[in-house]
């Protein structure tokens, strides 16, 4: 185009009926244009003047000859191929509009408009099986916990059993049954677990939530009844699943193999007795709650027994009926507090050579060195008597029991 | 217009044209290929889950007849467990069966050579709900007289409760008073055996009501 405008540079003399004859051949006087004012030759010939000076190697013959645009339009050879290309490109901005179309349609899940006619489109028929999937899998993980949550229960009740069959001594045959109930009940219990929860390419979470949420409409139901022992047990059931579900523990305490368990017995209890005791507690239910006060309880009778265990040390003669003649220590109260884990030990000691303060020490240093104690300590040390009857010292020896001890308890 | 302008216009046109089709193509073929293929993969996926459906539906009839034969097999056991379950930790603090149980092992073992008579029996008020651990704890108090053989067997009694087979209600002990009234040998022994009096705090426990 600046070529154009270099050949062809406004010029007065472009004037229609001034113009060259060549240069106005295909041109026609346009319509609206109007005539420049006549102006004096004084002027023009200034003006040429100026325009030559300006331009000096303008070509003498004037503009290059245009071509009639519509002589040009009758022999255009583009004109077919626009127009086949206009028909191209309309057909392709159509065959997208289809294809959006119909992939909307098509994938667009909320995409109803059709749904009456047709039924789902495709997106819909795969959120349809997945939903129905979740429902089908959720009521499976729901039976599954339950199944896992009644074995845990029975597991639970053998352990129980278990440990009052070793306390009392059963036959081995008892006691060997008992073990292999025991086994097979972990064994069910940790196949229920195993259980895959999620199917298809649909997350765990989907299904977990939908887990808890079908078991605490369950439980909601369930309260509403009437409730009876069986509706009770039910209650307690899925509550129990309902926990099982979010209890972190349960992967530690499935990962046994009761092979091991099995071969070991031929040795030992130790690792069964070992499952039995996490058995009792994998689960926060009645059992576990009686089993843990169970185990915080002190064992007051192996703290007495310790006491004059550790008084014979000192007095050889402790309890035996003697003390009036011969002297020796004799308690008069325990004091035992479990808040504090603290004994209060009041009592006498007699010495007819009066040494009655180095029988009240050795007993304390001897409380002190026991493993059951720490801390133990009298504060006064009173004395009375004469060579005749003997000296007496009353005590009140305060010891608290050892920290070690009572883990073990 | 020119004649020339015009051709090239025609000419401009056509490129433009040619160009935009061809953009439009290659996103079109972009577009319907990547839709095809998930389309395909969601036909495919939907095709799988039902096929995945009819197994499931066919697990979950297995575990609902397991479920149920565990149910009924294991009914027995299920309310032997719930029995004993009520006798070790109650669902109140049933003061009467306990004062039962505890005058019961007094009985038991008290005779005159080897004495436990049980004085006092006073139950304070219940605890409440301990920290949602799903128990209430019913403190009480006893102060009895006793030979000191029976009173290790009153330790063993409370030691050895809560045992489901046992069937006997869960107790602790909190606190024990010994006063050695009348050891053997002193003048005022008159069982020969060693003779106290024991004051002793303790624990009775029963489910929380939500349990």
């Amino acid at each position: 185009m600046p070529e154009n405008k270099k050949q062809n540079p406004p010029q007065p003399e472009q004037k229609p009926e001034e113009g060259n004859l060549y240069t106005n051949i295909f041109e026609k006087k346009a319509p609206g244009k109007e005539e420049k004012p006549q102006t004096t030759e004084l002027v023009e010939g200034v003006n040429v003047k100026k325009e030559k000076e300006a331009k000096p190697d303008e070509n003498i013959l004037g503009p290059i000859p245009e071509l009639e645009k519509k002589i040009v339009g009758a022999f255009d050879p583009t004109k077919r191929n626009l127009k086949i290309i206009k028909i191209a490109f309309f057909s392709v901005i159509v065959l997208c509009v289809l294809s959006i179309g119909f992939f909307f349609t098509e994938m667009n899940p909320d995409f109803d408009l059709f749904s009456s006619v047709r039924g789902p489109n495709t997106a819909q028929k795969l959120q349809n099986t997945n939903q129905e999937i979740i429902t089908i899998q959720t009521s499976i993980n729901q039976k599954n916990y339950l199944l896992m949550a009644f074995y845990l229960q029975e597991l639970s009740y053998l352990s129980d059993t278990y440990a009052k069959a070793r306390k009392n001594g059963v036959t081995d045959a008892g006691l060997a049954d008992l073990q292999e109930r025991i086994l097979v009940a972990y064994e069910n219990a940790q196949t229920k677990y195993r259980e895959p929860m999620k199917v298809a390419n649909i997350p765990e979470e989907d299904f977990m939530n939908a887990l808890k949420n079908e078991l605490r409409e369950e439980i909601n139901l369930l309260k509403k009844e009437e409730l009876t022992d069986v509706i009770i047990q039910d209650i307690s059931n899925y509550s129990t699943a309902l926990e099982l579900i979010t209890n972190k523990d349960l992967k530690n305490f499935f990962n046994k193999n009761t092979e091991d368990i099995r071969s070991d017995l031929e040795r030992d209890d130790a690792s069964l007795l070992l499952l039995t005791q996490q058995a009792l507690y994998i689960v926060q239910n009645n059992f576990s709650n009686v089993n843990a006060l169970k185990q915080n309880r002190i064992k007051w009778s192996a703290i007495i027994e310790e006491i004059e265990k550790v008084t014979k040390e000192e007095d050889t003669l402790y309890n035996t009926g003697f003390f009036e003649e011969l002297g020796g220590i004799r308690y008069s109260s325990y004091d035992f507090d479990t808040e504090n884990n603290r004994v209060m030990i009041s009592g006498m000691a007699k010495r007819d050579d009066g040494t009655t303060f180095t029988l009240i020490t050795n007993l304390i240093d001897s409380l002190q060195q026991s493993p059951m104690f720490k801390t133990a300590e009298n504060r006064s040390f009173p004395k009375s008597g004469d060579e005749d009857k003997g000296y007496t010292s009353s005590f009140n020896i305060e010891v608290y029991l050892d920290d070690e001890y009572l883990t073990l308890i | 217009m020119d004649a020339t302008s015009f051709l090239k216009s025609k000419f401009f046109q056509l490129r433009l044209y040619s160009v935009l089709t061809l953009i439009l193509l290659v996103i079109l073929g972009y577009y319907t290929y990547t839709n095809v293929i998930n389309l395909m993969e969601v036909r495919a996926e939907t095709a799988t889950n039902e096929s995945l459906l009819d197994d499931l539906n066919a697990t979950n009839q297995r575990i609902e007849t397991e479920l149920e034969t565990i149910k009924t097999e294991n009914q027995d056991l299920t309310l032997t467990i719930q029995k004993q379950l009520d006798l070790v930790l109650p669902k109140s603090e049933s003061l009467t069966s306990l004062t039962r149980v505890l005058e019961s092992f007094a009985s038991d073992i008290h005779r005159i050579k080897n004495p436990f008579m049980l004085t006092n029996l006073q139950f304070t008020k219940s605890k409440g709900a301990q920290d949602d651990l799903g128990y209430e704890v019913l403190p009480f108090k006893m102060t009895i007289q006793s030979s000191y053989d029976n009173f290790f067997k009153f330790l063993e009694f409370v030691e050895n409760s809560g045992t489901l087979s046992d069937e006997t209600r869960l107790l602790d002990i909190q606190s024990i008073v010994i006063n050695f009234v009348a050891p053997t040998g002193s003048e005022s022994n008159t069982s020969g055996k060693d003779e106290i009096n024991f004051n002793v705090s303790m624990n009775a426990y029963y489910r929380s009501p939500q349990q």
